[in-house]
């Protein structure tokens, strides 16, 4: 019987021989010091075509000695900065080449040498992204030290740079982060990916206090697309994604918290249009969009492996996304910002795609086997889970906005919530889904009740205003006899109707008549539709498109009188 | 009449002139094209034909007329012949002093402008040293030609070899020339610098390959 016998690994003898024997390295330190020192002495001359031509000269050389020490690099770890020994060991020539660029970068700074430091940032970008596929001689999983390392040294050139004000270096740096943070979530590296959020969000901060909307817009962006390559490389269970979108929602919600101008939407597209201008394909709703045909491909294909990871990436997505949204809104409501127009739209594509993903769900074929009823089991589980979050989001976000304007709201982009709201009822009327319909038409009359306290601009008659797109709901309901919704839309304009009367009557005791503001709303949406005096804008087409004026007059006549008390 | 007849004349002479004048001109426009085009992108294989042709005709000519040449050498005093090759010599001889020294020193005002770096590399080059030990050979060659004995074919054959020592040095002194250019210029230094730096990454990659074939055991395990 032969005993087994333990053995040194390759990675564990050369990282040995590495360490007690240092200068079997002097001569790539000697060659590394040498082009610094080149880098240093042209760098004062500000002949930039010799930097550039030494500072890649070293990227290339420390890159290459990273993946010659592929395996067996002695670096710190996560693991050793919570327990474990105190003393760290790093590497002597990453840690020299690092320092040297460092040096290099502060006195380009101190200079306001743009073009300089921005080559230094290059050349530590390549080195970066080359480090992501070596391995130390320990690593966590999910972790690479060296990328850690260098990506802490990239993030302290740029904060001097951000700082003082360098508004090229800090966009170069912020663009550098992000292209290793990509490269990271690529190689499914997630815990150094979250320290490069976590800099890249640091950054932002900074201008966002500077008042800088188009440098603001490069930390945004770059982790957008951290977020975009995050459901489109389907990385799964690792709260890659959740941190990503916490972390531009705070970001948003600091850089709307510094009242922009209401009119001052060219800025806010600079500066939070990578995360919520829809024309961007890193706005949350393409991306929503974009994990939805990433499961319906799974589906088409029957690849159920993939198709339970994108379901994943889904639902790491649209969890808890109302509280954003309405985390977002309200700092946007409160301040007026063109933002609200932003998260309205967001909203409603949502919504649309999560209509269509749950439609396409519902489309089961019969369980043949136990692995298909699984299958099918969690599809199911999957649809009701997507549908819970839809209501929520339509429900339980535009009237938590709305209460967040500071009265008297005198922003005309309220207005664009209520056509949203009743184009996600009809949509979800047609779609068979009445939870969701309700949770719009629940929506509608909440915010209808409060115009009655706190009128938009002023006029109660705004309150009936929006209580018309209660009934715009009905009057599909009443035409395609969906009488549920039908009593639910009623039921709650008769409730309205009760309250406005109550409140005209509070403002005018001895009034000799109330206006029947509802009913006389009706009567002009009547009158639009005959006229075809209505824009032809998607929502409004939904509705216009498929009612008569006698449906409307036939809805009005169905409303209650109201009950005085 | 006599008078149509000069102006008919005249504008005759001037048509044709400018008959000439425009196929002229096309004659030039033509040739450019070609010099840019055709010329241009043979232009080197051109040189190094018209450069190997004119070596081969001078070698034709010199063994053609090496006797007649020999007796020419030998009627002329015997002295001739060895003072060229010392004249050669200490030519050659000169050239290492001269151009060595003198782009020692503008490699000094690189260095001293840029960085030690190129002084080093210069140093270290191994061409220069090539061009060095080659034009010392040489010179001691032609020294060497000046004490030989002298034979059959001696005049023609040391005259030819003297020049064509002399030549080579010419050539050496351009490679020469152009080098120091290079390390003059910090990029060149730089790109020098990197090549070594990967030959020892070379080096450390070779190491680490050899590391692992024969793995010691553990020292816990030992008994």
């Amino acid at each position: 019987m032969t005993k087994p016998t333990a053995r040194y690994t390759p990675q564990q003898l050369r990282a040995a021989i590495y360490q007690n024997r240092p200068n079997v390295l002097s001569g790539v330190r000697h060659t590394l010091a040498e082009l610094l020192s080149i880098a240093r002495t042209y760098a004062s001359l500000q002949k930039y075509d010799v930097t550039l031509h030494a500072l890649d000269a070293i990227a290339r050389l420390t890159a290459k000695y990273l993946q010659l020490r592929d395996g067996d690099l002695v670096m710190p770890t996560s693991l050793d900065a919570m327990s474990g020994t105190t003393t760290f060991g790093f590497d002597p020539v990453l840690t020299e080449a690092m320092e040297g660029l460092s040096s290099l970068h502060r006195g380009a700074i101190g200079r306001g040498d743009v073009q300089l430091s921005q080559q230094i940032i290059d050349a530590l970008e390549f080195v970066g992204i080359q480090s992501v596929d070596t391995r130390t001689l320990i690593y966590p999983p999910g972790e690479n030290p060296t990328t850690a390392f260098i990506q802490g040294y990239i993030f302290g050139l740029v904060q001097d740079g951000a700082i003082r004000g360098l508004d090229d270096v800090t966009m170069r740096g912020v663009a550098a982060l992000a292209s290793i943070g990509k490269k990271l979530l690529r190689a499914q590296i997630f815990v150094t990916a979250q320290s490069t959020i976590q800099y890249m969000e640091q950054l932002a901060y900074i201008t966002v206090v500077q008042r800088k909307p188009h440098i603001i817009g490069e930390p945004v962006r770059g982790i957008a697309e951290m977020l975009q390559v995050a459901v489109s490389e389907v990385v799964v269970g690792t709260h890659t994604i959740d941190s990503i979108l916490d972390a531009l929602q705070r970001i948003a919600e600091a850089e709307l918290n510094f009242k922009p101008s209401p009119q001052d939407y060219v800025g806010l597209r600079f500066s939070l249009g990578a995360f919520l201008d829809l024309t961007q394909p890193t706005a949350l709703a393409n991306i929503v969009a974009l994990a939805i045909q990433n499961l319906s491909l799974a589906i088409k294909t029957g690849d159920f492996a993939r198709m339970d990871k994108c379901r994943k990436i889904i639902s790491e997505l649209i969890d808890q996304l109302w509280a954003r949204l309405v985390a977002i809104g309200k700092v946007a409501a409160a301040t007026e910002s063109f933002a609200i127009l932003y998260i309205n739209q967001n909203i409603s594509e949502i919504f649309k795609q999560g209509l269509w993903l749950y439609g396409l769900l519902n489309i089961r074929p019969e369980p043949i086997d136990q692995a298909s009823g699984h299958e099918a089991w969690r599809t199911e589980q999957f649809a009701e889970n997507l549908l819970r979050e839809l209501s929520w989001i339509v429900g339980a976000t535009y009237w938590r906005i709305f209460e967040a304007f500071v009265p008297p709201i005198k922003s005309p982009l309220v207005w664009d919530f209520f056509p949203t709201l009743s184009d996600i009822g009809i949509r979800a009327l047609d779609a068979g889904v009445p939870l969701i319909t309700d949770s719009a038409i629940t929506a509608l009359k909440s915010i209808a009740l409060k115009c009655i306290e706190t009128p938009i601009e002023g006029y109660l008659r705004s309150a009936a205003r929006v209580a018309v797109f209660i009934a715009r709901v009905g009057i599909v309901a009443q035409k395609t006899r969906q009488q549920q919704v039908l009593e639910i839309s009623l039921n709650a304009l008769r409730e309205f109707n009760d309250r406005y009367y109550a409140k005209q009557r509070e403002i005018q005791p001895d009034a000799e008549f109330y206006e029947a503001d509802l009913k006389n709303e009706l009567s002009d949406l009547s009158r639009q539709l005959r006229d075809r005096s209505w824009f032809l804008d998607e929502e409004d087409a939904m509705f216009f498109g498929r009612v008569a004026p006698e449906d409307i007059e036939a809805f009005a006549d169905r409303l209650p009188p109201p009950k005085f008390q | 009449m006599a008078l149509c007849e000069r102006a008919l004349a005249r504008a005759k002479a001037r048509t044709s002139r400018g008959e000439i004048l425009d196929r002229l001109r096309k004659a030039t426009t033509r040739i450019k094209l070609f010099l840019l085009t055709n010329w241009y992108s043979h232009r080197r294989k051109a040189l190094w034909i018209v450069g190997a042709t004119t070596a081969l005709v001078a070698g034709l000519l010199l063994a053609c007329y090496w006797s007649s040449l020999d007796n020419y050498l030998s009627g002329l005093e015997k002295s001739v012949v060895p003072e060229l090759a010392i004249g050669t010599g200490a030519a050659i001889t000169g050239i290492i002093a001269i151009a060595f020294s003198l782009s020692l020193f503008a490699i000094q005002q690189v260095a001293d402008r840029g960085t030690p770096a190129t002084l080093q590399a210069y140093a270290r080059d191994r061409v220069i040293v090539i061009i060095y030990w080659t034009l010392a050979a040489f010179a001691i060659i032609c020294f060497a030609i000046a004490l030989l004995k002298v034979e059959r074919n001696y005049h023609t054959g040391a005259a030819v070899a003297d020049l064509l020592l002399l030549f080579g040095s010419f050539v050496l002194l351009n490679i020469h020339f152009r080098r120091v250019i290079k390390f003059a210029d910090p990029r060149f230094t730089i790109r020098r610098i990197f090549e070594q730096g990967e030959k020892q990454l070379r080096a450390l990659q070779d190491l680490s390959d050899n590391v692992g074939q024969h793995m010691p055991r553990d020292p816990r395990t030992r008994k």
